[in-house]
C-alpha cells in the first residue's frame, strides 16, 4: 500500500489503511515519544494520544510539506501537553553535581548506539530534557519552546544549556563522545534559531 | 554513524541518534487507537464476552437447580382429605392440616379435588384454600420430606378427563407431574425424581402405599383410604399392595442409597471467608546472586568498598496492610482447603535526605543480554547520607494475589478450635515506588520500572476460631508472610525480600 493510499483510506476511516499507515509511522513516532516519557508506558500512552489525534484531523492534512514532519509535530505536541497537565517538566535545576559520576569506562559494553544516546538524554532531568529535545532534535526554536511551556525565553535557553553540559558529562562518561582539549563550545545554543 | 564525537558534533549526533532510533509499540496500543477510531466494532468482542458470561451464569444457575431438585428440602407436612370417597369424588389435599391457611413459608405441595375443581399442581410457597372443603371421613395426613413445588397449576372442570373419580393422593414425592391415563382407575400416576423420606399417617383408616417408582418412569401410587372405597372404584384395577410394606421400605432404601442428595453435603462444606491483617513490614536486603561476582566487584567504587550496603542504609519497618476473601471447603474434620483472592499494600521506610539540586549517580545493572553488569547513570534528587533536608521515603507495593492452601485443626471442640494454615500466593504487582540505592551508596534512584511484575509469597499462620450462637465464625491470629522472589527484576544488583508479620483478623460464614 502507498503512502497516497494509506493516507486516502484512512481520511475514509478505512480499519486496514489505518493499520498500515500506524505500522509505517508508529516505531519512529514511539521513539519520539520515549525520549519525552518517563518510561515506556508513558511513552505508548502518548503514542496512542497522538495517532487517535492524528487520524481525526488527518483530512486537515493539505500535502504541504513531509507528512512525517506533520504527523511528529502532532506527536511532539502531544508529547508536551501531557507533560503539562502532569507538570512533568516544570523543574528548575542546575548542573554542579553533574561531575560526580563514578564510572569506570572501560567497564561499560557497547550497546546500540543510537538506543545509548536517546537513554543517556532520558537520564537528564525532565525539564532539561524536553528543552534539550525541542531545540537540538526537533528543531524548535527557543521562543517556540518558550511558548509551548509557558516558560520565559531566558529560561529555555538556560535549561538548554545546563541539559546540554550534563549530557555531554554523560556522553563523555560513556565513551560516547571524547572530551576536546579544547574548551567546549556552547555557540549552538546560543545563537538564535 | 561513527563512535567517538567531538562536543562540536554534539547537536548532529543527538539529532542522528533520535532519528536513527526505533522502538515497537505494543498490540495494546494499536488496538486501543483501533477502538477509539471505531466504536461500534467492540461490539462483536463484546457480545462475545456477554455470551460467555451469560452462558457461565446459565451453566452455574443449572447446576444450583440441579443440585436444588436432588438435595433434601425443608420439611413439609401435607394432609389428603378424601372427600366423599364413596360416591368417587376428589379428594382434596391441603398442607398442614385439612384447613390449612396458615402454612409457614416453606415449600409445599397443595392438591385439591373438589368436586368442582381439581388443582394439579402448585407453584412455590403456593397456598390454596380448602376451606369450603369437607373433611371426609378418610383423612390421611402424610408427613413428608422433600415436597418438590411444581410450577403450574391448571384448573379442571368437573367431568374433565383428568378429573379424579377417584380420591386418591399421592405424597411424599417430589416434582410431580400426575398423568392423567389411569386416574379413571383412581390410580393418580406420577412421575417424581426423588422421594427421601415419608411417612404415613392415616387417622382413621389403614393407608397403602404402593411405590413403584422409577426415575424416569411414570409410577403408578394408589392409597387405599378405605377399602370400602376402593371397591366401588374398580378395585380389581388397582393394585393394592398392603402386604408389600417390606418391599417398599427396602426400595426406598436402595433409592435413598443410590441417591444421596450430594449437592448440600458438597454445600454444607463450603464457606467464604473475609479478612484483613495489618501488619508490620520490612526486608531482607542480600547481594543479587545472579550478578557475575568476579566481573562486578571491578565495577565497586571506593566509597562502595569501604562501606557495606547492610550498615549504610538507614531504613525502617512499616505498616502493611492485606485484605481479602477466600472460600473454604472442609476435606474432612481437621483438614480445610481454601483459595481466594487478596490486596496486599507492602511498605518500609527509608530515611534519605534531599538535595538542592539533581545530581548525576549510577546504579550497578546487569546486562541481561551480555551477562556484564553496568553502570547505568541516572540523575537524581536524594542522598542516602547528607543533603539539605531529611526525607522519608516509601518503598511499597500493590500486589493482587491468589492465596492457595490449606488449614489444619490442631485442637478444639464445638465453638473454640485452633488452627494452624499455609498458603503459596501468586502475586501481580499492580504498582508501588522502588527507591534504588545507587552503586556508591550515596544516594537513591526512583525507578519504579525496576520492580518485578509477578512474584510468589508464602505465608503461614495460626489462628483462634471461634463460632458465635449467630453461626458466624470468627478468626483471628498471627501470620508470617515472606516473598520468595526479589522485589525488583534481575537488572538490579540487589535482591529485595520482603516479609511482614501480623495478625488475622477474619470473619467466615456459609454461603
Amino acid at each position: 500500500m502507498t503512502e497516497e493510499q494509506m493516507l486516502a483510506g484512512s481520511i475514509k476511516n478505512n480499519a486496514s489503511a489505518q493499520e498500515a499507515f500506524y505500522n509505517k509511522f508508529s516505531p519512529k513516532m514511539l521513539g519520539v515519544c520515549y525520549r519525552f516519557a518517563k518510561n515506556r508506558e508513558d511513552a505508548e500512552d502518548m503514542l496512542q494520544e497522538g495517532f487517535i489525534k492524528i487520524f481525526t484531523q488527518l483530512h486537515q492534512y493539505r500535502n504541504e510539506g513531509a507528512l512525517e514532519g506533520w504527523i511528529r509535530r502532532i506527536i511532539v505536541h502531544t508529547c508536551i501537553n501531557i507533560l503539562k497537565k502532569n507538570k512533568k517538566f516544570a523543574e528548575t535545576v542546575d548542573i554542579i553535581h553533574a561531575n560526580s559520576i563514578h564510572v569506570k569506562e572501560d567497564m561499560i559494553p557497547s550497546i546500540m548506539q543510537a538506543k545509548q544516546v536517546v537513554e543517556c538524554i532520558r537520564m537528564l532531568p525532565m525539564g532539561y530534557k524536553t528543552v534539550l529535545n525541542l531545540y537540538a532534535i526537533e528543531g524548535y526554536s527557543h521562543k517556540e519552546i518558550a511558548v509551548m511551556l509557558e516558560i520565559e525565553e531566558s529560561t529555555s535557553r538556560s535549561q538548554y544549556t545546563r541539559a546540554k553540559a550534563m549530557l555531554e558529562e554523560i556522553l563523555i562518561k560513556k565513551k560516547i563522545i571524547q572530551r576536546q582539549p579544547s574548551k567546549i563550545s556552547y555557540a549552538a545554543a546560543m545563537s538564535p534559531r | 554513524m561513527e563512535k567517538n564525537f567531538y562536543p562540536d558534533n554534539f547537536e548532529q549526533l543527538l539529532k542522528e541518534s533520535a532519528d536513527n532510533f526505533r522502538m515497537y509499540p505494543s498490540k495494546r496500543v494499536w488496538h486501543s487507537i483501533y477502538n477509539d477510531l471505531h466504536p461500534s466494532r467492540r461490539w462483536p468482542s463484546m457480545a462475545i464476552w456477554l455470551l460467555l458470561i451469560s452462558s457461565i451464569v446459565y451453566i452455574g444457575l443449572s447446576n444450583k437447580s440441579h443440585i436444588d431438585a436432588s438435595g433434601p428440602k425443608n420439611k413439609s407436612t401435607a394432609t389428603v382429605t378424601n372427600n366423599n370417597a364413596n360416591t368417587g369424588t376428589s379428594p382434596e389435599v391441603t398442607t398442614s392440616g385439612a384447613n390449612s391457611n396458615s402454612v409457614t413459608a416453606q415449600t409445599l405441595v397443595s392438591r385439591s379435588f373438589p368436586s368442582g375443581v381439581v388443582y394439579e399442581n402448585t407453584p412455590n410457597n403456593d397456598i390454596i384454600n380448602t376451606e369450603n372443603q369437607e373433611t371426609g371421613p378418610a383423612n390421611v395426613g402424610i408427613n413428608q420430606r422433600q415436597v418438590k413445588p411444581v410450577s403450574h397449576h391448571t384448573a379442571k372442570k368437573p367431568g374433565d378427563k383428568s378429573s379424579l373419580r377417584m380420591g386418591i393422593a399421592a405424597a411424599g414425592i417430589n416434582n410431580e407431574d400426575v398423568n392423567d391415563t389411569d386416574q379413571s382407575t383412581g390410580i393418580v400416576s406420577v412421575t417424581e425424581n426423588t422421594v427421601q423420606q415419608q411417612t404415613i399417617a392415616g387417622n382413621t383408616d389403614p393407608v397403602s402405599l404402593n411405590s413403584n417408582i422409577d426415575k424416569t418412569e411414570s409410577t403408578d401410587i394408589s392409597i387405599t383410604a378405605k377399602k370400602d372405597d376402593i371397591k366401588k372404584d374398580d378395585a380389581e384395577k388397582k393394585p393394592t399392595v398392603t402386604d408389600n410394606k417390606n418391599s417398599d421400605k427396602e426400595w426406598i432404601e436402595d433409592f435413598a442409597f443410590h441417591n444421596k442428595p450430594f449437592g448440600p453435603k458438597f454445600k454444607s462444606r463450603i464457606t467464604y471467608q473475609l479478612y484483613f491483617t495489618p501488619s508490620v513490614g520490612y526486608r531482607i536486603l542480600s547481594k543479587n546472586s545472579d550478578f557475575n561476582t568476579a566481573t562486578a566487584s571491578i565495577l565497586a567504587t571506593p566509597a562502595n568498598n569501604a562501606r557495606s550496603y547492610k550498615t549504610a542504609l538507614s531504613q525502617a519497618a512499616a505498616v502493611n496492610m492485606e485484605v481479602g476473601g477466600s472460600i473454604l471447603y472442609s476435606v474432612s474434620k481437621t483438614w480445610k482447603i481454601k483459595a481466594g483472592v487478596q490486596l496486599n499494600y507492602t511498605n518500609y521506610a527509608i530515611n534519605a535526605y534531599e538535595l538542592k539540586h539533581p545530581t548525576v549517580t549510577t546504579l550497578t545493572l546487569n546486562d541481561l543480554n551480555t551477562g556484564l553488569p553496568v553502570l547505568e547513570p541516572r540523575s537524581t534528587t536524594l542522598a542516602n547520607a547528607s543533603g539539605v533536608s531529611s526525607k522519608k521515603l516509601s518503598n511499597s507495593t500493590y500486589q493482587v494475589s491468589i492465596p492457595l492452601g490449606a488449614d489444619l485443626k490442631l485442637a478444639g471442640k464445638s465453638n473454640l478450635k485452633w488452627y494452624a494454615g499455609a498458603t503459596i500466593q501468586p502475586s501481580y504487582i499492580i504498582g508501588g515506588n522502588a527507591y534504588l540505592i545507587s552503586s556508591d551508596l550515596k544516594n537513591y534512584v526512583e525507578d519504579k520500572g525496576m520492580l518485578r511484575k509477578w512474584n510468589f509469597n508464602a505465608a503461614v499462620e495460626t489462628f483462634i476460631s471461634y463460632k458465635t450462637k449467630g453461626g458466624i465464625t470468627i478468626n483471628a491470629g498471627p501470620q508470617f508472610r515472606y516473598q520468595l522472589l526479589s522485589t525488583y527484576s534481575k537488572e538490579y544488583n540487589y535482591s529485595e525480600k520482603l516479609y511482614n508479620i501480623g495478625l488475622k483478623i477474619g470473619i467466615i460464614t456459609r454461603f
